[in-house]
């Protein structure tokens, strides 16, 4: 993972609350962006997280903070999916519209079209499918890893992957015929 | 001739990092007499890389995380509070309790031992005195008595009374030296010493 490659070896004097602390500045970006990219607007993700860390938290003496990557991952994960099943609430406003700096003003504005078309795509997949697309192509893990998270088989997630990939390609083809 | 669902799982799979390097080598093979093969990869890229761009937008920005760090950092310090309440209210009711228990043991037990510590009723005019009456010199003098019965326990003679134990002691003495003596009385008694 290349989270846990970047972690500072802890201080031997490190209590599980400094733990803890260092790993949320750590990991609260990247877990963040895949709670979004899990529950989309469906609830708010920074919520989702909050109540993931707190989940973990409340248990702090049962886990090893210096590598907390996978745990921390594993758990937004779950509470991004145990939100999800729940019967639905209010939708969030959408904030896709701004998907950071480009080259010039035409060019950002196609891209920024096109991330918006693409995060509303992935937005319509089921969550399964979400959870493990995200989880292969934004953080890199493998097919292996992602079951191990997601409490699946390998051949399962390979699956959600690939129509994953498939239905959003069916999804786009319109817009993409229109650009 | 159009990619089928095998070869796209095959191609979903190598663009993942996840297939063999001796399967890799013959995809490569194909690829490079497949053109339809090729292209739907080159489309699988394509794609990925769009996909990108829309994850990297989720990510959030700085004040959205610095928010989102402050929010987790009061909750974790208020479960270190609750936390942290939650064993004293437990050690201050273990401590109560036990105190509560201390108090009902004592209450049921003053019935039964009475009120203040009684040192003796033996004494002559039979009046109980208290260990403040023993302390302040107020307390009568002990008194030794002996009984002279048979045995069957009838009393033979009148109580003889004397003031230390060792005059006591020597009246038994020297009753039973007279029974036991040759040509003593055979009174058959039991000198039984009695301190009140």
């Amino acid at each position: 993972m290349s989270m846990e490659e970047n972690e500072r070896p802890p201080q031997p004097a490190e209590s599980t609350t400094e733990l803890f602390e260092r790993a949320v500045r750590l990991h609260s970006r990247r877990l963040l962006a895949i709670a979004r990219a899990i529950v989309g607007n469906r609830a708010s993700p920074e919520d989702v997280v909050q109540q993931a860390f707190m989940n973990l938290y409340q248990h702090r003496d049962r886990y090893d903070w210096r590598e907390a990557g996978g745990l921390m991952r594993r758990t937004v994960v779950n509470e991004a999916l145990r939100i999800l099943r729940q019967p639905r609430m209010s939708v969030l406003p959408d904030d896709a519209g701004d998907p950071g700096p480009s080259q010039s003003p035409s060019r950002h504005m196609l891209e920024g079209e096109t991330v918006l078309q693409v995060r509303r795509a992935i937005d319509r997949l089921p969550e399964n499918f979400r959870a493990a697309l995200v989880l292969c192509e934004y953080e890199k893990m493998s097919y292996a890893q992602i079951a191990e998270t997601l409490d699946a088989s390998i051949p399962q997630v390979k699956t959600w992957i690939h129509r994953g990939r498939r239905q959003l390609a069916e999804m786009l083809r319109a817009y993409a015929d229109q650009t | 001739m159009a990619v089928n669902d095998n070869d796209m799982d095959l191609l979903h799979e190598y663009v993942d990092g996840e297939l063999p390097v001796a399967e890799c080598e013959g995809l490569w093979r194909r690829l490079a007499i497949e053109r339809e093969m090729a292209a739907e990869l080159e489309r699988l890229r394509a794609d990925h890389a769009v996909r990108a761009m829309a994850w990297k937008s989720l990510e959030p920005e700085e004040s959205t995380v610095a928010r989102l760090e402050a929010k987790i950092m009061r909750a974790s310090r208020r479960e270190d509070f609750m936390s942290w309440a939650g064993n004293a209210l437990r050690i201050g009711a273990s401590a109560a309790a036990l105190i509560l228990f201390g108090v009902s043991v004592g209450w049921m037990g003053k019935d039964r031992y009475g009120g203040a510590p009684v040192v003796s009723h033996s004494t002559p005019s039979d009046v109980p005195h208290t260990a403040s009456s023993v302390l302040d010199g107020t307390t009568p003098a002990m008194k030794y008595n002996v009984e002279l019965r048979d045995r069957s326990g009838k009393l033979l003679a009148p109580i003889q009374e004397f003031d230390t134990l060792e005059e006591a002691r020597q009246f038994a003495h020297d009753v039973q030296a007279g029974q036991t003596s040759p040509g003593g009385a055979d009174w058959n008694v039991e000198p039984a010493v009695n301190k009140f």
